[in-house]
């Protein structure tokens, strides 16, 4: 319950934060609104008793009455529709934002690699919409009830016994709700084949994929599936409308029963003589405003469950999000420079969830100022063990020393800005050239000369001189004037972004260089070398991960990974001289050139 | 000759596309939805006069008594009543239900519009054109804006429904004053016409936006989605992500908010308008009524037609309306501009054999559309059958562009590329793709089974089972699909139930076993694009030890930066500012000592034992 009302709070604010007098204009106006109706409904009756007793005032103030009613309800509406739609847009800005911010700023990455969390994210990210419309069903709510209000009190002015027409609106909301369920239960269940289509959808209108639809002669197969794959989607979905349609006729019925007896009763009323031509008109009215006002309620209500669900499910996530980042008790700064090195100590990881261990006993001395190569097989922990240096995991067992302190104690941001490095698995920045580059430091994002520094210590000069606008070129054909690169240009780049940062104490070079053609990639090595030579007063450790074993060779250490362990470590001589693993890949390679 | 439809207002246009694309999804449901709208309409008109005729029943049933013709005339109508109220009632359901799965289909349909149109064109190209990327936005349902066009069919019986309501109201009026009801036939259209005009401006500006509001999504998902997680951390750049999105997304919506401001002169405009004709109205009939020219039942008739009159265009099923009479006939219209800007699509058939001779490219050169830098200048290259070419080059030499011209993504801009003497534009390009297999660089991950990922590299044979085998064993992963969970059919995704992923080798040679299976199908051209790219040492020995086995019989493009299998083709060219600078075997291209020598050199020199260059 506390949750509940937690997750109600969180969401409804986030339409106050975003636009406060909006949301206070939109619930003002939606109230106001929902008493035209019944007023309406009210002055009609007036008018026709007025003028069956002859009196013209009374008659002529009515029919003016509702005359000046509809022109403010028009008036109302204007503003209330731009309200409505000021507040979603505005909030799900908002919520897109703070989800951002929650989601990004989640240090770690294992969260990634967790099943749960990926689900959660999934279904939250799917229905963020549902996060701005709180407020909307909010307002919603609050007007249904008001003008349910006013026309319950209206009928029970006629006649007592009318206010079970009131009553009546509670089967409606409670058969209605049950039809909602059915068609929330329906889009649970077609999760996993509405991911699919879209995932079809996209592979049918994005330029990569379209390749290869037209070499293979898919483009019809994959229109087929997206068709069968939307079957499967739309026939629950579907099914679940008529069902709750068959629900919602039922509730016609009583329904159409409730309002033929309201106005049975007050006609006989009338007949009597305790109730007036216009009581009848009246409640005529007033029962074609109740319908409408529980249909709304009910639809409201729908809309307000449904934001709570994904308000919760939020909730979890700020929640989970405030326990993912480390709190060390005693914080330490990272060192200035390193002047013994980074060491690892009995290093132990496994994914969460998964029960392989990656890293098993994982013990490393990795010298202050020193180039090291970490080569190994798929699979064999290198990845793993250049992010559990990047904190993007903790270890599960053992510990990282730099300079002996533990890793732990070193506050992750802080840590991550002595850092760089370029991964295989780079992201193609579709910004603007000095941007995809100058991210790495934001600070220099406008800095051309260290720009051009990074650009050119990572060869990657020829990739903008090529761009039309130079450093301000928009990246990306997608974009209106982008300009697309090759993927060794974009491997350039990140390498570029990964060596723009001058003063890191840990470089991580992570397969960088897959995608590009050898010289660019040989004089890259020697630069490494030269920067490490260059950085050895600040005694950064540069480490690379490569099968190429060209470049692994002129590592100042070498360490040789085999199923999670340290198998081998020495420098290439070292390791030459000791046929193993080692020799026995190295082998493999250069016989290829010879 | 000039279309009536023409010189309609755009929204009403809007509106009949909609309207037209409803039978195509289904007829039934369009009828009833048809019916609905109708009884909707009609029934609460009737509802008002059978109960304007029940009031006015009632001061005589009271005077004669519950015995009485009167009386019974009261008991009578209420009981027709009553039935016009039960069937009422009872279409609301059902109309609801019709036009919400109406609206979902019509989003299914109109995204397959898309996808057929985008299917259509030969080329590539417009895939990447950005106003389509636009368009395509729309329909896919998931963008910042929730103005899907399926919610345009859920808002038609409600503003189809009132309007019509409207006018038969307006109509009946005219029983009061036969002007009155003229003067609220001619008024009605023209507020209702403006403020719909008013809103299909909002409609417009949030198309135009959709680019600006598609670049703020994009800075968003970096900051959501797992494959930028790693750099957006190691750099800290969420506050720099944060700051983006706001300002494109403010630069992106202001424009739509101000246009949807509402204006200060329009609501006061259709406001009074509103409230002098109904003051009139209203006034009339309350003096007509006192003066006793109005009888009681005419009274309660037209009080409750003065109240159903009073529908007009204002609120969110209006404004979704709106975006729909923008998008919908821009989307309906993708295909037939597509295909108004692509080629023919028939051409010579092409030959179980093809290429029997050779690949010829002469004089090709290429720039890509919109860009003026020229990728490919001038470039002459034969590719005889059966053998291997490999291309090496610097990054961005052109080596891929060269690959997308012989699958026919593009058209050269000079020269022509020949297959066995027959012009390539000239040929059938899907018998043609179908003689070609190829491995790309960014190859697609599918989230379907193993199977599906494999046997999508030739549909039709999808079923065959050992064309299935054989494929995995020629591209090295028979032992990896037996191992994965489900077998054969794994789905390769961990966004779904039991679904795996894989590491980005292992994807490599599912990707490669694809191409096997199209090879497999018939294809007679293999193109491997950086095939090594993400393997591991063994993987890739394997790789260049099966080389000579998976080309044999067929003609190969390799490009490649990798040597140790580069050398292992018939032909090698060195492709360099867009044209081939040398070509030749291997052998005859050390023995030449050029630019490949110096490149194979420099790989092969640093696996000699250490001269010096030590690091």
């Amino acid at each position: 319950m506390r949750d509940t009302w937690r997750a109600f709070v969180t969401t409804i604010s986030f339409g106050f934060r975003a636009a406060r007098w909006y949301a206070v204009f939109q619930i003002l106006t939606e109230i106001a609104l929902a008493l035209t109706g019944p007023l309406i409904a009210y002055s009609a009756g007036v008018l026709v008793d007025a003028a069956r007793v002859g009196d013209l005032n009374l008659a002529l103030t009515a029919g003016l009455g509702i005359a000046a009613a509809t022109g403010l309800l028009v008036v109302g509406q204007y503003y209330n529709a731009h309200c409505v739609f000021a507040v979603l847009e505005r909030t799900q800005a908002l919520s897109d934002r703070t989800l951002m911010r929650l989601l990004g700023g989640i240090d770690s990455l294992a969260p990634h690699e967790h099943p749960k969390y990926l689900d959660q994210i999934q279904l939250l990210r799917e229905e963020r919409e549902s996060l701005a419309e709180m407020t909307n069903a909010t307002a919603g709510l609050i007007s249904a009830f008001v003008g349910f209000g006013a026309t319950a009190l209206l009928l029970a002015d006629v006649h007592p016994a009318l206010i079970s027409l009131a009553l009546l609106a509670f089967i409606s909301l409670w058969i209605t709700s049950r039809a909602n369920d059915l068609a929330a239960d329906a889009q649970e269940d077609t999760g996993e084949p509405e991911r699919l289509r879209r995932h079809l959808f996209d592979i049918g209108t994005t330029a990569g994929a379209g390749k290869e639809l037209r070499v293979f002669g898919l483009t019809r197969e994959l229109i087929r599936r997206h068709h069968q794959v939307s079957d499967e989607v739309l026939d629950t979905r579907n099914r679940a409308a008529w069902r709750g349609a068959a629900l919602k006729s039922i509730d016609a019925v009583i329904n159409a029963a409730g309002f033929v007896g309201a106005i049975a009763l007050v006609v006989w009323l009338a007949v009597e003589g305790r109730a007036t031509p216009g009581d009848v008109v009246m409640v005529v009215a007033l029962t074609i405003e109740m319908a409408a006002v529980v249909a709304s309620s009910v639809g409201y209500s729908g809309d307000f469950l449904w934001c709570l669900k994904q308000a919760r499910r939020y909730v979890w996530l700020e929640r989970f999000a405030a326990s993912a980042g480390k709190r060390p008790a005693e914080p330490s700064a990272p060192p200035a420079s390193l002047s013994r090195g980074i060491d690892l100590a009995d290093v132990t990881y496994r994914y969460p969830g998964s029960e392989r261990t990656v890293l098993d006993g994982v013990s490393l001395h990795l010298p202050a100022g020193s180039v090291v190569a970490l080569v190994g097989e798929n699979g064999a922990g290198k990845s793993t063990l250049v992010k559990l240096l990047c904190d993007f995991y903790e270890p599960d067992g053992g510990e990282i020393l730099v300079d002996g302190v533990d890793l732990r104690r070193i506050p992750t941001r802080d840590w991550r800005t002595r850092l760089s490095g370029a991964f295989q698995d780079f992201v193609e920045l579709q910004l603007a050239a000095r941007e995809a580059v100058g991210v790495a430091d934001t600070a220099l994002i406008d800095d051309d000369t260290a720009l051009h520094g990074a650009l050119e210590r990572a060869g990657a000069e020829s990739v903008v001189d090529g761009l039309p606008h130079g450093l301000d070129t928009q990246l990306g054909r997608a974009w209106d004037g982008g300009v697309e690169l090759s993927g060794g240009q974009w491997q350039k780049l990140a390498l570029a972004r990964g060596l723009l940062r001058t003063d890191p104490l840990l470089a991580v070079f992570d397969e960088p260089t897959a995608a590009l053609d050898p010289q660019t990639e040989h004089a890259l090595f020697e630069r490494f070398a030269q920067a490490a030579r260059a950085g050895k007063s600040r005694g950064t450790v540069t480490l690379l991960v490569s099968h190429r074993f060209s470049t692994v060779r002129m590592a100042d250490l070498i360490v040789v990974l085999d199923g999670g362990r340290v198998r081998e470590m020495g420098s290439h001589e070292e390791l030459m001289a000791h046929p193993d693993l080692y020799a026995e890949l190295y082998e493999l390679q250069s016989s290829a050139y010879r | 000759m000039p279309n009536p439809l023409h010189s309609l207002p755009p929204t009403a246009k809007g509106i009949l596309a909609v309207l037209r694309v409803l039978p195509r999804v289904s007829r039934p449901r369009t009828a009833l939805l048809a019916g609905g709208v109708a009884v909707s309409a009609v029934l609460p008109i009737g509802i008002a006069v059978l109960t304007g005729l029940l009031i006015g029943a009632i001061p005589g049933a009271a005077r004669d008594g519950a015995d009485s013709a009167a009386a019974g005339r009261v008991g009578t109508l209420l009981v027709v009543v009553a039935i016009a109220i039960l069937v009422e009632r009872l279409t609301s359901p059902l109309l609801r239900a019709a036009v919400s799965t109406l609206g979902r289909d019509v989003d299914r349909y109109l995204q397959e519009v898309v996808l057929g149109a985008l299917a259509r064109p030969r080329g590539i190209a417009h895939l990447e054109a950005p106003d389509v990327i636009d368009e395509v936005r729309i329909v896919r349902g998931l963008g910042m804006s929730a103005h899907r066009p399926g919610q345009t069919v859920e808002a038609l019986p409600e503003v189809l429904t009132s309007w019509l309501r409207a006018i038969g109201s307006a109509a009946v009026l005219t029983w009061f004053h036969w002007w009155l009801g003229l003067l609220w036939l001619v008024v009605w259209p023209i507020i209702v016409y403006r403020m719909q005009r008013d809103y299909l401006r909002v409609g417009e500006e949030g198309f135009g936006q959709s680019a600006q509001l598609r670049q703020a999504e994009y800075v968003r998902d970096l900051a959501l989605d797992p494959p930028s997680a790693k750099e957006v951390r190691l750099w800290g750049i969420l506050d720099w992500l944060v700051t983006r999105f706001d300002t494109l997304w403010q630069a992106g919506v202001g424009p739509i908010r101000r246009a949807r401001r509402p204006r200060p002169g329009m609501v006061l405009g259709s406001a009074s308008a509103i409230l002098v004709i109904n003051v009139l109205s209203y006034g009339l009939l309350a003096y007509a009524a006192v003066q006793g020219d109005l009888t009681l039942a005419a009274l309660a008739v037209f009080v409750e037609a003065l109240a159903n009159a009073n529908e007009y265009a204002v609120g969110d099923e209006h404004l979704y309306l709106s975006h729909a009479a923008v998008t919908v006939p821009k989307v309906l219209s993708l295909e037939k501009r597509l295909a108004d800007s692509s080629p023919p699509e028939s051409g010579l058939p092409v030959g179980a054999d093809v290429p029997a001779q050779e690949i010829r490219y002469e004089g090709v050169a290429f720039r890509y559309p919109g860009s003026e830098r020229e990728v490919l200048t001038g470039l002459d290259l034969v590719i005889p059958a059966g053998q291997s070419l490999a291309i090496v080059g610097d990054n961005g030499a052109g080596k891929t562009s060269l690959v997308k011209l012989l699958a026919g993504f593009y058209e050269p801009v000079g020269g022509k590329i020949t297959v066995d003497g027959a012009d390539l534009a000239s040929l059938d390009p899907e018998a043609w793709r179908r003689r070609v297999a190829v491995l790309f660089q960014d190859f697609t991950r599918y989230h379907l089974p193993v199977r599906d990922n494999i046997g999508l590299g030739a549909p039709e044979h999808a079923g065959d089972e050992d064309m299935l085998r054989r494929a995995a064993e020629r591209a090295g992963i028979g032992d990896l699909i037996e191992s994965l969970p489900n077998g054969w059919d794994t789905v390769l995704s961990q966004a779904y139930t039991d679904g795996v992923d894989l590491s980005g080798g292992q994807w490599q040679r599912v990707a490669l076993a694809r191409a096997m299976f199209a090879v497999e199908a018939g294809a007679k051209v293999l193109v491997l694009d950086e095939p090594a790219a993400a393997l591991d040492v063994r993987a890739e020995a394997e790789l260049y030890e099966r080389f000579l086995d998976l080309t044999k019989g067929l003609t190969t493009i390799l490009i490649s930066h990798r040597f140790s299998t580069v050398r292992r083709a018939d032909r090698i060219v060195v492709v360099s500012d867009g044209r081939v600078i040398e070509a030749g075997g291997h052998d005859e291209l050390m023995d030449l000592d050029g630019r490949y020598a110096h490149l194979f050199r420099l790989q092969a020199e640093r696996f000699q034992p250490a001269e010096g260059s030590d690091a």
